[in-house]
């Protein structure tokens, strides 16, 4: 049977944006750039087989402008807390990002060619956090009754931890990409700083 | 006629077009955002070159914070740039990027009630909290239902209006309600 990845799960959406760019900027080096804060940050495993990587496609179209491009992420983390894991609270981002009008140019940057592409990228993001993830209370035949009130009364403050910390976090890997594409940011700290050059060139002087 | 959900404030508009500082300006928003104790979100994002007039910039901004139990402040924003361009000027002998470009800001505040839901469960819940909002919070001869948060949100809303006002240096620059919240 068919069903939704989320159904019959208690989950709240906590974040959601969506970031659209049209113009240079070279493809290979964004995928690498948002892998690589995925990996750095424990969302993902470094090994590739390993990666959640739910669905890639590459459409070759040049005859309607440029080629077309999918993938989608779906990662997840456990949120650490004092005594360790956190066995209750999951934290999960779904990534979806769709690319149109893809081609390959190439730039004059600082005086030295390079190749790039053109296109328009569309990344969305949204980060859910998951209560009860395994399911423990709600197949338990005394706890299953307490579930709700627990975690949304009982353990409110935490709850609301929770949720901002997961904001933070989704909002510091869109700046990751911001701060990749040469847009304006607004958190106090850069992220990646200037460690993979912007829209693929950086500065090569 | 259910409970209700939202209560809107008027929506705030700014338009302009001039040099500035964009930079400044974008983290003198987010700033007055989280020094205010809102949650910001970015919703939307887009940067486009739809010609060589400039850059077209769209960003979709969501600010809330819970005011009590029963009551959320949110604010949507929408910030416009059309044609916008990077200029270099020389300003007290120290080289400064601005931007040159058309601005439009609208931002739309409301009130949201019983976010947390807890009259939401049955028809029993609903009832009193239709009760609650038709005959406690909504006071005689003022006709919005929490009015004393709206004014809040409201005044607190103009004051961000005139913090874009004052960044810009419009002559209209200065908020008449500067001591309300």
């Amino acid at each position: 049977m068919l069903k939704h990845k989320y159904e019959g799960k208690d989950q709240v959406v906590v974040a959601n944006w969506r970031l659209k760019y049209k113009d240079y900027h070279h493809l290979k080096n964004l995928y690498t750039t948002m892998h690589e804060w995925l990996v750095e940050e424990g969302w993902a495993s470094r090994s590739d087989p390993d990666f959640p990587e739910d669905y890639f496609v590459m459409r070759e179209k040049p005859h309607e402008g440029g080629n077309e491009v999918w993938w989608w992420w779906t990662v997840k983390k456990t949120p650490v807390d004092k005594g360790g894991q956190n066995s209750y609270y999951q934290w999960v981002m779904d990534i979806n990002v769709h690319v149109i009008l893809l081609k390959d140019v190439e730039v004059i940057h600082e005086g030295q060619k390079f190749k790039t592409n053109w296109g328009e990228p569309e990344i969305k993001a949204e980060a859910r956090l998951i209560m009860d993830k395994d399911d423990v209370w709600k197949k338990h035949p005394l706890l299953k009754y307490f579930n709700t009130i627990v975690h949304k009364r009982i353990l409110l403050e935490k709850f609301q931890a929770q949720e901002l910390e997961l904001y933070r976090e989704c909002y510091r890997f869109q700046e990751a990409i911001k701060t990749w594409l040469q847009m304006k940011t607004w958190l106090p700290e850069p992220e990646l700083g200037k460690f993979w050059p912007e829209k693929g060139l950086g500065s090569v002087q | 006629m259910g409970p209700l959900t939202k209560v809107p404030a008027p929506t705030l508009v700014i338009k302009y077009e001039g040099i500035f500082d964009f930079e400044g300006l974008y983290k003198t928003l987010v700033s007055w955002f989280i020094d205010q104790g809102y949650r910001f979100e970015e919703l939307s994002l887009k940067h486009k070159v739809p010609s060589l007039a400039g850059t077209e910039l769209e960003y979709i901004w969501f600010a809330w914070r819970r005011h009590n139990e029963y009551t959320k402040f949110c604010v949507d924003m929408i910030f416009k740039l059309y044609d916008a361009k990077d200029l270099d000027v020389i300003k007290d002998g120290k080289k400064k990027r601005l931007t040159k470009a058309r601005i439009l800001c609208e931002f739309h505040g409301y009130l949201e009630l019983d976010y947390s839901k807890r009259f939401g469960g049955n028809k029993f819940l609903q009832g009193l909290n239709k009760f609650l909002q038709y005959q406690i919070l909504m006071k005689p001869m003022e006709g919005v239902i929490g009015s004393m948060w709206w004014d809040e949100l409201y005044y607190r809303t103009l004051k961000l209006h005139a913090v874009i006002k004052e960044y810009l240096a419009l002559e209209a620059k200065g908020n008449a309600y500067f001591d309300m919240w």
